[in-house]
């Protein structure tokens, strides 16, 4: 096990590598740079070509893009990410300042996928061919078919304008000292819009697993042994139906990351997605850099992890 | 000896208590009082603010993350950013109404010597700063030096280009300013190098003034950032203006609470909020839901707000239009009759009844400023008849290709200007003008538009002042060359030096009876803004709402008397 983990993580460095490759050259095609987005298209007769080589060379833009890359390794290397070329603060800082709210209502998606999806997917597999599982199967394809942005402004107009249950955007209330409460209150709305998708792929999945494990014989014996339906189901064929889910999650976690990008910016929950938005826009190449690279770090953990809990829930599995 | 071997049941046990108490722990954490990120510490801000009911506190949406936190006038750098928050917590020595006319702030008098380089301000003797302090020419002085210092990063061309001593300054060169000076604790002279008619509307009009007794111990590098921690700090963010900075939240929200020893009287309202809504859909609801008491209502969002019960909408006159510049250096736009001939075949009032639900017209100067426009100009109403004999001229002499095809390029991304550039198409496709349309998002629209990658560009225009044209068309640096008229360059270079403002405005009104008819550009359309005001908000008159569409070089001159009923 040991040196499956460490053969991991040692394959994990090239991947890094070549992501932060990769996110570099897509940052350096992106056309223009941080001053061209700093001078506004009426402003830019006040600047002299020479002003905005200057600017460009305060923020070390003139060196070329391999130079950039390096140095960004090198510093990298040293736990450095640099600084946000539009506030000036260190990137590192930065994020951490925002990697919570995101890690937080990812979280809370998943756990809202995972809860509400087992239980959904149980009852499709235990009605079915019913109306009911019928009707989960068209909601699955709904939910896992449209984009999260119609359910975000479906939702608020009317769980927060019509019915008035939730605050329609911010992650707490300003100003007031912010209780756990208030905190959960303004969770909900954004985690279970961001958690649809997931709630539709888990209920498919915990459906084919529960019908696949409902016919294994140790059901019937459990059956013929005059177990009550119940503990059949909850105790022997659902968490034996739960482990493939475990592969689900790790293959979650980056579709949630990549969706929080458009709940954060709807709303305004101030996580990675909305300065990941930001950034790009401005062309603020260390958060860009910092952001992919941070991210691409949680989504190879996240990966890790659940191959190794894997191993651990299902005996039958061993890496060596 | 045997190692205990950790179990199925223990692994799922140990991670699963883990997991739940990590995120538990988050939430917790995360209800922290908010904090800013600044190493200095803060004072509980709540106990600061005193009041915090929402029946007095007056809420603004700001866009994420909003533009300009510090007082430093944004246009220096950040463009399109706001500082709406730096308007009402600091003060200017004059503000401008929408009019374009100037009102005392901190000045209550100024002066302009004939020549047009030595302009004085006498200051009122009631100011004082948040804490306290009185307000003097020092702080006056100091904020410009600060400003020019070139390790703030800021370089301000308007105040290094024009005051004496200004670039030297800058460069390090000189430790003295000498284009500034105080004579007394109340007055002020500039003194520039050489005459610049208005140049005072230009640079002073956002010029935040900063308390010196604060900022002398403050490093440039560490407040030039609109973001940097000293504008979070209650302690540093102090101004003198009608509302004192308490607290804010990056990306989150601002507040601001009333400063009752305001000099110019007790604002009403109690507090002020700028709160980040997300995007214009949950803006909308947050209108609607009366949690949001003024926004400007983005034009798709127009006709909606009108039905709501709960807001009044109010339109703006803004002296803002939209115009399509053309390549000086393409020999597809090179004969005027050609350009003409585009301003004739495009449909623009259909093109404002129909997609803009009437919230413009069509305009046919680069003057946007409206009582500068000048008289008698050809509207080049739509008429593709008169539009295909210009071409077949043109043509007839050589100088116009119908294989010729244009390329259109704007940055504007909603679906509404999709729907505008595609009518354009049609309309010039109607009189035998092909357009190639390509979108570019901001950043790389700019590229393209200095590197001469166009045939027609559209914009924004929004000048503020008369002067500030002679630039754009005479030294254009965007493109590479300028438009190429010795006859212009001579009125836009009189227009700078001639005192007498009757006289200017004859040159000013030349100058667009010229542009009228050689079109270098392609002035379009002229826009109303939308605003929308929950009926609880009182006070907000024609400054204040045209303000709100201006908040990047104009004062909120009668916040104090912005109210909110219960």
């Amino acid at each position: 096990m040991r040196t499956y983990i460490l053969r991991r993580l040692a394959i994990s460095l090239p991947i890094l590598l070549g992501l932060t490759v990769v996110t570099f050259i897509f940052t350096e095609l992106m056309p223009g740079d941080f001053v061209d987005s700093l001078v506004p298209p009426t402003a830019i007769v006040a600047y002299t070509p020479a002003q905005l080589q200057a600017m460009r060379e305060n923020y070390g833009l003139n060196k070329p893009a391999y130079v950039r890359y390096f140095i960004w390794l090198r510093e990298l290397a040293r736990g450095n990410l640099g600084h946000s070329l539009i506030s000036g603060a260190p990137v590192t800082d930065e994020i951490m300042e925002r990697l919570p709210a995101t890690l937080e209502l990812t979280a809370t998606s998943l756990l809202f996928g995972i809860i509400v999806g087992t239980i959904l997917g149980v009852i499709a597999a235990v009605k079915q061919y019913t109306w009911i599982d019928q009707l989960l199967t068209v909601l699955g394809f709904v939910w896992i078919s449209t984009p999260g942005f119609v359910f975000a402004i479906g939702g608020i107009f009317l769980l927060s304008l019509k019915l008035p249950l939730f605050p329609t955007s911010g992650m707490i209330d300003y100003g007031e000292s912010a209780t756990f409460l208030s905190r959960v209150h303004h969770m909900i709305l954004p985690a279970a819009v961001l958690g649809l998708g997931s709630v539709a792929s888990f209920m498919r999945y915990t459906r084919g697993s529960m019908l696949d494990v409902i016919r294994q014989d140790y059901i019937t014996v459990a059956r013929a042994k005059g177990l009550n339906e119940r503990a059949i189901l909850v105790t022997h064929a659902l968490r034996n139906a739960l482990i493939p889910l475990i592969t689900m999650i790790g293959l979650d976690i980056p579709y949630l990351i990549g969706g929080t990008v458009i709940i954060e910016v709807i709303f305004a929950w101030p996580g990675m997605g909305t300065y990941s938005l930001g950034a790009i826009n401005a062309r603020d190449y260390p958060v860009i850099m910092g952001v992919n690279f941070v991210i691409a770090l949680v989504v190879l953990l996240s990966n890790l992890v659940t191959d190794i809990a894997y191993a651990f829930v299902d005996p039958r599995i061993h890496y060596e | 000896m045997e190692k205990r071997k950790l179990t199925r049941r223990d692994f799922m046990k140990i991670s699963s208590a883990t997991a739940v108490s990590v995120y538990v722990a988050g939430l917790l954490a995360a209800c922290a009082p908010v904090a800013t990120p600044s190493t200095t510490p803060v004072a509980a801000p709540a106990a600061a603010a005193g009041v915090a009911s929402a029946a007095d506190t007056l809420t603004f949406a700001t866009d994420s993350p909003w533009g300009t936190f510090s007082p430093f006038r944004p246009t220096y750098q950040y463009g399109y950013s706001s500082n709406y928050i730096a308007m009402l917590t600091h003060s200017r020595l004059f503000d401008l109404d929408h009019n374009n006319e100037p009102k005392a702030d901190l000045a209550t008098e100024w002066t302009v010597s004939d020549d047009a380089t030595v302009y004085t301000f006498k200051l009122r003797q009631d100011a004082k700063w948040h804490d306290g302090q009185p307000l003097t020419a020092k702080d006056v002085a100091s904020t410009v030096k600060f400003m020019m210092t070139k390790a703030t990063n800021i370089n301000p061309t308007r105040w290094t280009s024009n005051l004496k001593g200004g670039q030297a300054f800058y460069d390090g060169t000189a430790t003295e300013l000498t284009g500034v000076e105080i004579p007394d604790d109340y007055t002020v002279i500039f003194t520039l190098e050489k005459p610049a008619i208005g140049w005072h509307f230009a640079a002073i009009t956002d010029l935040q003034i900063l308390p010196d007794h604060i900022f002398k111990d403050v490093k440039p590098a560490d407040i030039v950032e609109h973001h940097a921690p000293a504008w979070y700090t209650p302690e540093l963010n102090i101004g003198s203006g009608p509302f004192k900075f308490v607290q804010a939240k990056r990306d989150q929200f601002v507040e601001i609470v009333r400063n009752d020893d305001y000099y110019g009287g007790k604002p009403k309202v109690a507090r002020i909020l700028y709160k980040n809504f997300g995007t214009a859909d949950t803006q909308f609801i947050a209108l609607q839901k009366g949690e949001l008491d003024v926004w400007n209502v983005p034009q798709d969002f127009y006709e909606q707000a009108k039905q709501l019960p709960n807001v009044d909408v109010h339109l703006v006159d803004r002296s803002y239009i939209r115009v399509f510049l053309l390549n000086y250096e393409s020999p597809k736009l090179a004969d005027k009759r050609v350009r003409q001939a585009l301003a004739y075949a495009i449909d623009r009032q259909g093109l404002c009844d129909t997609l803009y639900s009437g919230l413009c017209k069509p305009y046919n100067s680069y003057m946007e400023i409206g009582s500068w426009l000048a008289p008698n100009l050809n509207q080049y109403e739509y008429n593709p008849d008169k539009a295909k004999e210009l071409l077949a001229a043109a043509q007839a002499e050589g100088k116009w290709d119908p294989n010729n095809e244009l390329k259109l390029v704007w940055y504007y991304p909603d679906a509404l200007h999709k729907d505008i550039m595609a009518a354009v198409q049609q309309n010039l496709a109607q009189v035998g003008v092909k357009v190639q349309l390509q979108f570019l998002e901001g950043t790389s629209a700019t590229t393209a538009q200095t590197a001469c990658e166009f045939d027609m560009y559209y914009q924004g225009w929004g000048f503020s002042f008369p002067e500030d044209y002679n630039s754009f068309f005479t030294d254009a640096k965007r493109c590479t060359t300028p438009w190429d008229d010795p006859e212009a360059t001579e009125l836009f270079k009189k227009t700078v030096t001639t005192v007498d403002e009757k006289e200017r405005r004859a040159i000013h009104n030349q100058i667009q009876v010229k542009l009228n008819e050689e079109l270098p550009m392609l002035p379009f359309l002229q826009f109303k803004g939308v605003a929308a005001l929950n009926k609880r908000v009182g006070g907000f008159d024609d400054d204040a709402l045209w303000h709100l569409f201006y908040q990047w070089n104009n004062g909120y001159n009668n916040a104090v008397n912005w109210s909110v009923s219960a």
